[in-house]
């Protein structure tokens, strides 16, 4: 990316839904929504079923809207695989974070991005370089990691955490999505995770984060959109909005 | 909550001394050493432990030294079969076809080069392209047709068989050729050629699969199909490739073994492979879970197999008990290679009754 982008992306979102629908049998998961991702921490709150997933699947390219775009930089970009997304600039990090157990914390960061020598047309994995990398852009989330030669298997779960952001980071994403990135984590894990979280959203970068903690989220969040039964019900900002609204908006009482 | 600069995430197991554990500190040298390395040693201590047990016990009768061609010979069909085995097994599949597979490859390389005036090349080509077709076939029903891996080529075991007394009529079939005959059975510089196929492939398997990225995806979809997916490999590309893989690994078998014999035997000889295959990969420190395991390792696990037939045979022990020992080999060798596991599970449980008494750490539900 170019300072050239960065500079004229100010105006046209990096990421946006446009009138996104999405129906599993009769039940309309996604109903006409459209949303603006802006860099800095952009949060979904919303009960379970108002569309949260289901918005989140759309954007990491998991699943097709029925009716409706995502555009990305303003351009409409078909998300048809993860591949695709990932193609795009949009990383995802899974409830269960998605990684090799048996591998170490380096090749699950390189994990589908192999660092890569040829030597007489065969893709050698570079695994000095990958170890290298991996352990320089560890030390930017300042969590206390092992080397990165390490098994993940023998992480805990915010040092796995830290690995799936770090991954995400490393390749220069442009979006990224957390689909509660804190729900099986431990009290101090959770403020470091949401440490590196916040981090990266002051750097620049767009992160688009579900949670279903709303003190949490209301403190944290640049920006708060909140569904309710597949539609956006409000998009605020939350320095000028309270729990008490949140709570109205997410059953409805207000609307 | 507070994100505070200072949080540190310490691991979630610090003992009161601030320390990591110590099963953590064990796990993390054992994976700075690499597992993989220690069952490599282990397995090279097993074989010189054999070979010394045996040379004594048969007053040093040439065991050592001309022996240990032979004993590298007759496990170069059980070698290959399991070269391919382990990197199915690597990918988080099992490949029970290989055997009959290898029958089936023997009957179709016979029947080509008796019925076309003896084109041996011709059957060479007719038999890997068969055994590379049903590893395919194999590969297909598991990863598209989504069987597990143990139903499907259970189903095909049984159907390779068939096919291959069927091609044969149940009949040996004499194969004539000076070329197989003097690859299953002749030598160069006193080292038969069987074994210098089995050392070549060994080696090349040995290199895709530590080195390269194709053997690297095939460990990231045996360690998680899904987090594979997820990371943009094409899992079922894989999936069907070391099935495909495997079908040419137990192809090469079958025409070793035509070459040794200089007939085709649809069964004799090759069902059954696939049984020892496995027991030498699990041997070699290969789990049945996937994503770990080394292709040295299965090399390993074939070597002290047919190290302890060898050596049983040689010391005049009954070939019943051969198998007795293969079994109890295979158990203490697994149980041994998972000392490690049992000791980090049960320092780990220790740690975790000492921290269950009361303490000062605040209970916190996480906010929902």
């Amino acid at each position: 990316m170019t300072v050239n982008d960065t500079q004229t992306t100010t105006s046209v979102p990096r990421l946006a839904a446009r009138r996104l629908s999405k129906l599993y049998g009769h039940v309309a998961a996604l109903d006409d929504v459209s949303i603006d991702f802006r860099p800095g921490l952009n949060g979904i709150i919303g009960d379970n079923g108002a569309g949260k997933s289901t918005l989140l699947k759309i954007l990491s390219g998991v699943e097709l809207p029925d009716e409706g775009a995502v555009f990305v930089d303003g351009r409409p970009t078909l998300l048809v695989s993860t591949r695709a997304a990932r193609a795009a600039g949009i990383e995802s990090l899974y409830q269960d974070l998605a990684l090799v157990d048996t591998m170490s914390i380096a090749d699950n960061i390189f994990l589908g991005r192999e660092r890569i020598r040829r030597v007489l047309g065969v893709p050698i994995v570079d695994r000095r370089r990958m170890r290298n990398e991996a352990d320089a852009a560890l030390r930017e989330v300042r969590i206390r990691m092992p080397s990165a030669r390490v098994g993940v298997r023998q992480l805990s779960g915010g040092q796995r955490q830290a690995v799936a952001i770090t991954r995400a980071m490393l390749f220069g994403a442009r979006v990224v999505l957390l689909d509660e990135p804190t729900a099986a984590l431990g009290p101090r894990e959770t403020a470091a995770a949401l440490r590196i979280v916040r981090d990266m959203a002051d750097r620049g970068e767009t992160v688009v984060m579900v949670g279903h903690n709303l003190p949490q989220m209301l403190e944290l969040a640049d920006a708060l959109i909140v569904m309710r039964a597949g539609r956006v019900v409000a998009s605020v900002d939350p320095a000028h909005t309270t729990l008490r609204d949140l709570t109205d908006f997410m059953v409805g009482s207000n609307a | 909550m507070g994100v505070d600069d200072q949080t540190k995430i310490e691991g979630e197991r610090p003992t009161e001394d601030g320390q990591p554990l110590a099963a953590a500190r064990i796990s993390e040298y054992v994976s700075r050493i690499g597992r993989d390395t220690i069952v490599a040693l282990a397995l090279v201590g097993a074989l010189g432990m054999l070979l010394a047990i045996f040379g004594i016990a048969s007053n040093g009768r040439e065991f050592i030294g001309a022996n240990i061609i032979q004993i590298v010979d007759s496990g170069t069909i059980l070698g290959v079969v399991a070269i391919g085995e382990v990197i199915v097994m690597i990918s988080g599949e099992l490949d029970i076809s290989v055997g009959s597979n290898a029958g089936l490859v023997t009957a179709v390389t016979a029947e080509v080069v008796l019925h076309l005036n003896g084109s041996v090349a011709l059957g060479i080509v007719a038999g890997l392209a068969a055994g590379v077709l049903t590893g395919a076939v194999n590969g297909f029903v598991v990863a598209y047709l989504r069987i597990s891996s143990v139903i499907a080529t259970l189903a095909t075991f049984s159907a390779f068989s068939g096919i291959a007394l069927l091609l044969t009529n149940g009949n040996p079939v004499g194969v004539t050729s000076n070329f197989l005959a003097s690859v299953g059975t002749g030598t160069i510089a006193s080292i038969p050629w069987l074994v210098i196929i089995l050392i070549v492939i060994a080696l090349v398997a040995v290199f895709g699969m530590r080195f390269t990225l194709p053997g690297h995806n095939v460990y990231a979809v045996g360690g998680s199909a899904e987090a594979a997916r997820l990371a943009g490999i094409r899992v079922q590309r894989y999936v069907l490739g070391v099935f495909a893989l495997s079908g040419f690994c137990a192809a090469i078998a079958g025409i070793m073994l035509v070459g040794q014999t200089g007939t085709a035997q649809p069964t004799e000889g090759s069902v059954g492979l696939e049984l020892t295959a496995i027991t030498a990969v699990l041997l070699g420190g290969t789990g049945l879970t996937g994503g770990t395991g080394t292709v040295l390792g299965a090399f390993l696990g074939v070597m002290v197999l047919s190290t302890l037939d060898d050596g049983l045979l040689l010391i005049g022990v009954p070939s019943f008990w051969q198998q007795v020992a293969t079994g109890a080999l295979l158990l203490i060798g697994v149980i041994l290679q998972d000392v490690g596991g049992h000791r980090a599970r049960w320092r780990t449980l220790h740690a975790a009754r000492r921290r269950a008494h009361p303490t000062d750490v605040p209970f916190e539900v996480e906010g929902r």
